[in-house]
């Protein structure tokens, strides 16, 4: 485990808490919003001393996702209503072709995937959890942008056959549209 | 089903290869490529989900209609929510609107009152640049809508590029769009979310805004938050960090518009909203202006990428980074005073902001040496006289024997203080002196009034001496202590200090606000001539060199030196006015005027042993006033004058002595002396690299030793030097500045005169390119004609000698 993840960690949890609190009005999280906030917070901690932006972007972008599922997992467990639903805006999108996922189950899907091919994951995680650009996930993974959209094209092709077998099994209403 | 992670790369490579494939020959070069009918299968598989994933990912559901309202089809979504095309049957026909579905965060009590304070506000708002709000209401899922007047139009950047618009036709239009935003601002109505895509232009060629006001439905409370309603490329750095918003906010998002109809480009690309507030936390300027410049670009504007260069250098460029300044003090201070400096520009008038760039002599410095006091150390008596002198302008203070008693026991007691051979811990600096003096000064002075006015004259003196923040703390106390009395001289006094020191540390709205009150509250009855004089002088100064440049600040500043004269104030005060009313004649362009002014300056300045420095300050302008008006020879004993004198007041690390020596050696080279010149600059150039220490502050020394060195057939060393400036100055200073313009021509010079055209031409284009459109003075137009018959004769010659 990274040791500025254990740094980190415990603070964001608290500034999460109160935002979450915030949100709880709404069924429905708001990611960019929520999770620029937390980037935002992050970043104004100016006693943290990060070696490279990369590294920060990178553990940021974990951090989000983390904190997403505690949530999702949180409320879950308060509401047995089926969870917490993320609503995907337009640079989200093509994470699935229902307007939202349900987290946990995103979650599962990327912990199989990390298995696989860790490095799609941190991508996934800088798309989709930090909102980045591909050319931004490029130059934090130290790679072009034409891989970095091969990868993602793959990683998310990957990912929504696995949503889709996910809400077969359980018998969940399936809506490509 | 096989397992992927036994075939992980097969499986990529595979997926990879079909996906650069039409669909239709997909199927036939899988077979070829992979033999394992299992593997083939799964790579379909993926290959449909991501299929689907890309066809079907923009399409989101909508109902059939919200309210009343039948919807026709999406036009778009945001953040804010998503904004239908629809109709609604009234008298008879179907009529089309535009309406807007809101997701708020939080659909609360509180929320629900704000939304239909809002709409009552926004409901006022009648323009005939800003679509109207004609109707609200909820969905049957209780989301709040917004019911506008649907415009048939074009994005603003897509209407000016296909109608091949020039650059004075889109400021013109965008003269109105600032019009709009400003008549919103009167209603207390901020926009928040200004970007190209919320401007249409009709079919009839009408300016439409839309979306006033509805970011703001998105804050839930005061609590700031980052509204998921920024667009990030558009965004104002105070939004994305969650800051307070103002009217300057509008101005940023006016400015990112403009950058987009100058220049087809964004001012921060295609950033992500967390890129953009990394950039933001680390207050990182936008992209230049003419970064991302094309042919196409050029052509849609009508003109050559050449010639667009030219244009949208200069003013327009300083026009643009003023709007995108990170902090909001330092844009414009409201959309109006952005309108207008359009319209300045449309006119061919000289705009306000380019003047923040000029160079020489920069205000900061002369305030600093405004009294002449000494700096560093040594000049013991004059410290304590200086204070001494300001002391006895209070002349309240001296009134009665008994204070002057007082007064003197004090004074005795700083001379003690100040002389190491008395107290064995010396007090080195005009600071410590004085911070020193102000924490003694309530054990010999009891009376508040006295006190008050000496601590004015002590404040005054940290001022002079250039301790701003512990002058501007003085006068606060000064002032709280003045209000409580009801002293009103006092509270002016203080009002007119803090508001000086604010505008000098960049707080200018603060600063100004302060001096205009203080302008107000000098006009009362019974106030000393000597604070007259002194709010008219700061405030009309302060005005006229931070944008907002009237005859009416000329009128005060010649209005301040007059009563100085009538009313007798000493020649310190009287000085002040006339010195401030020559500098902004200068800067006006009307040397010639400010020229004689100086000169009596020097008289009034002869009988005050301690106005040294501010007769080397009177010199080093006449001096410059006379070379850069052509009399370099006539210049050259009063560069000297000023110089000597600045050492002797100053010190050996006067930078003030240091601002005279690029000019005089320019003087010199100008006069084919270019080895002094060169002498000069080499034996300053340790004492320059000390004091200023890596900033930009008197970079000619480098500009003008470079030039120096090719007068003098010296190429490498100039060169040498012209790179060292030109990568001091490299992403400090505006990328269209005249200091990098004047790089360039210099390197340019040094790589030609080695013969290597080659590379000398690319930098003598640079130069060309800053410093034509950016000449304003004769003296500045020198440097673009050399640059300019520089080029003529780089492109004249062949270039195989490289």
């Amino acid at each position: 485990m990274d040791p500025l993840f254990n740094l980190v960690y415990p603070r964001l949890r608290q500034i999460a808490g109160a935002l979450f609190r915030r949100e709880s009005a709404a069924s429905l999280l708001q990611p960019t919003g929520v999770v620029n906030e937390l980037f935002l917070k992050l970043v104004s901690q100016r006693t943290l001393q990060f070696d490279n932006r990369e590294h920060f972007f990178s553990l940021a972008a974990s951090l989000m996702r983390r904190i997403l599922v505690d949530h999702a997992r949180a409320a879950h467990s308060d509401k047995r209503d089926g969870g917490v639903r993320v609503a995907l805006d337009e640079e989200l999108v093509w994470i699935a072709t229902t307007p939202s996922v349900d987290m946990l189950d995103l979650d599962q899907a990327l912990v199989e995937l990390e298995q696989l091919d860790p490095r799609k994951v941190r991508l996934v995680e800088l798309r989709f959890f930090l909102g980045t650009t591909s050319d931004e996930a490029a130059e934090i993974l130290h790679t072009s942008k034409s891989t970095v959209d091969r990868e993602l094209r793959f990683a998310r092709g990957w990912l929504y056959d696995r949503l889709q077998t996910t809400e077969d099994l359980t018998g969940a209403r399936l809506d490509p549209r | 089903m096989i397992r992927d992670e036994a075939h992980w790369h097969e499986l990529q490579r595979l997926f990879a290869l079909c996906t650069e494939l039409p669909e239709t020959e997909r199927l036939a070069a899988l077979n070829r490529a992979c033999s394992d009918p299992k593997l083939r299968e799964r790579v379909v598989a993926l290959l449909t989900a991501s299929e689907r994933l890309e066809s079907a990912a923009h399409v989101a559901p909508h109902p059939a209609s919200i309210g009343p309202y039948r919807i026709i089809r999406e036009l778009g979504a945001g953040g804010l929510g998503v904004v239908y095309l629809v109709e609604r049957l009234a008298d008879g026909s179907w009529l089309r609107f535009a309406l807007k579905l809101l997701v708020p965060s939080v659909a609360d009590e509180a929320f629900m009152e704000r939304f239909r304070r809002e709409v009552q506000t926004l409901a006022a708002l009648e323009h005939p640049n800003i679509t109207r709000l004609l109707d609200t209401g909820w969905s049957s899922e209780g989301r709040p809508y917004l019911v506008m007047e649907f415009v048939d139009g074009v994005q603003l950047d897509a209407f000016c590029d296909a109608a091949r618009m020039s650059i004075p036709s889109r400021l013109n239009l965008f003269a109105q769009i600032c019009d709009a935003v400003s008549y919103a601002h009167r209603n207390m109505i901020l926009h928040l979310d200004l970007k190209p895509s919320n401007v249409l232009v009709s079919a009839t060629g009408i300016v439409k805004l839309l979306d006033f006001g509805t970011s703001k439905f998105m804050h839930p409370g005061i609590e700031a938050t980052i509204a998921t309603a920024v667009t990030p490329a558009y965004a104002s750095p105070e939004q994305l960090l969650g800051r307070p918003v103002s009217a300057a906010s509008d101005v940023f998002g006016l400015g990112a518009i403009l950058f987009a109809l100058l220049s087809g480009g964004r001012p921060f690309g295609d950033s992500s909203l967390v890129a953009r507030i990394e950039r933001a936390t680390h207050e990182l300027d936008p992209e230049p202006l003419r970064g991302t410049l094309t042919s196409e670009t050029a052509e849609a504007r009508g003109t050559t990428l050449m010639r667009l260069r030219q244009v949208l250098g200069g003013d327009l460029e300083a026009i643009v980074s003023k709007c995108l300044c990170h902090r909001p003090q330092d844009r414009y201070a409201s959309v109006d005073a952005l309108g207008e400096e359009i319209r300045r520009y449309l006119s061919c008038e000289p705009v306000l902001a380019r003047r923040q760039t000029w160079r020489y002599r920069s205000t900061k410095f002369l305030r600093r040496h405004r009294l002449g006091l000494a700096l560093g150390s040594g000049v013991l008596a004059a410290i304590v006289a200086s204070a001494g002198f300001a002391w006895l302008q209070q002349q309240r203070a001296l009134r009665e024997a008994e204070r002057a008693v007082r007064t003197q026991t004090y004074m005795f007691r700083l001379f003690k203080m100040a002389n190491p051979e008395n107290t064995g811990k010396p007090v080195a600096t005009v600071p410590d002196f004085l911070r020193v003096g102000m924490s003694k000064l309530p054990a010999y002075i009891h009376d508040p009034a006295d006190l008050r006015s000496g601590q004015l004259a002590l404040a005054e003196s940290m001022f002079d001496s250039g301790s701003l923040d512990e002058a501007l703390a003085a006068f606060a106390t000064i002032k709280d202590s003045a209000k409580r009395a009801d002293a009103s001289a006092d509270f002016t006094e203080a009002e007119i200090f803090m508001g000086q020191i604010l505008c000098q540390q960049g707080h200018l709205p603060e600063g100004r606000k302060l001096l205009s009150d203080a302008f107000v509250d000098s006009q009362a009855q019974g106030m000393p001539w000597r604070l007259r004089v002194l709010a008219k002088v700061y405030y009309a100064w302060n005005e006229d060199n931070n944008g907002f440049r009237t005859d009416e600040n000329l009128s005060l500043l010649r209005a301040a030196v007059k009563e100085a004269e009538q009313h007798g104030l000493a020649p310190r005060d009287a000085a002040l006015a006339m010195y401030d009313l020559a500098m902004d004649l200068t800067m006006r362009g009307q040397s010639t005027n400010a020229k004689p002014i100086f000169e009596h300056l020097l008289t009034l300045y002869a009988d005050d042993p301690l106005a040294l420095c501010d007769r080397s300050a009177v010199y080093g302008w006449i001096a410059w006033i006379d070379h850069s008006n052509g009399d370099s020879a006539a210049s050259l004993p009063i560069f000297k004058k000023s110089y000597d004198g600045f050492i002797e007041c100053e010190g050996p690390d006067s930078p003030g002595a240091l601002d005279q020596l690029p000019y005089w050696a320019d003087a010199l080279t100008r006069l084919s002396r270019a080895n002094e010149a060169v002498q000069l600059l080499e034996n300053a150039m340790p004492t320059w690299r000390r004091v200023v220490g890596g900033s930009t502050d008197n970079s000619d020394m480098l500009m003008f030793l470079a030039r120096a060195y090719v007068a003098t057939a010296r190429f490498r060393d100039a060169e040498t030097t012209a790179r060292e400036l030109l990568a001091l100055l490299t992403g400090k200073v505006a990328a269209g500045d005249r200091t990098i313009g004047n790089a360039h021509l210099v390197l340019a010079e040094a790589l030609a005169g080695q013969e290597r055209n080659r590379e000398a031409l690319p930098h003598v284009d640079a130069a060309v390119s800053i410093l034509i459109p950016t000449a304003v003075s004769a003296y500045a137009h020198t440097f673009s004609d050399e640059a300019l018959s520089l080029q003529a004769r780089l492109h004249a010659m062949p270039t195989a000698t490289d």
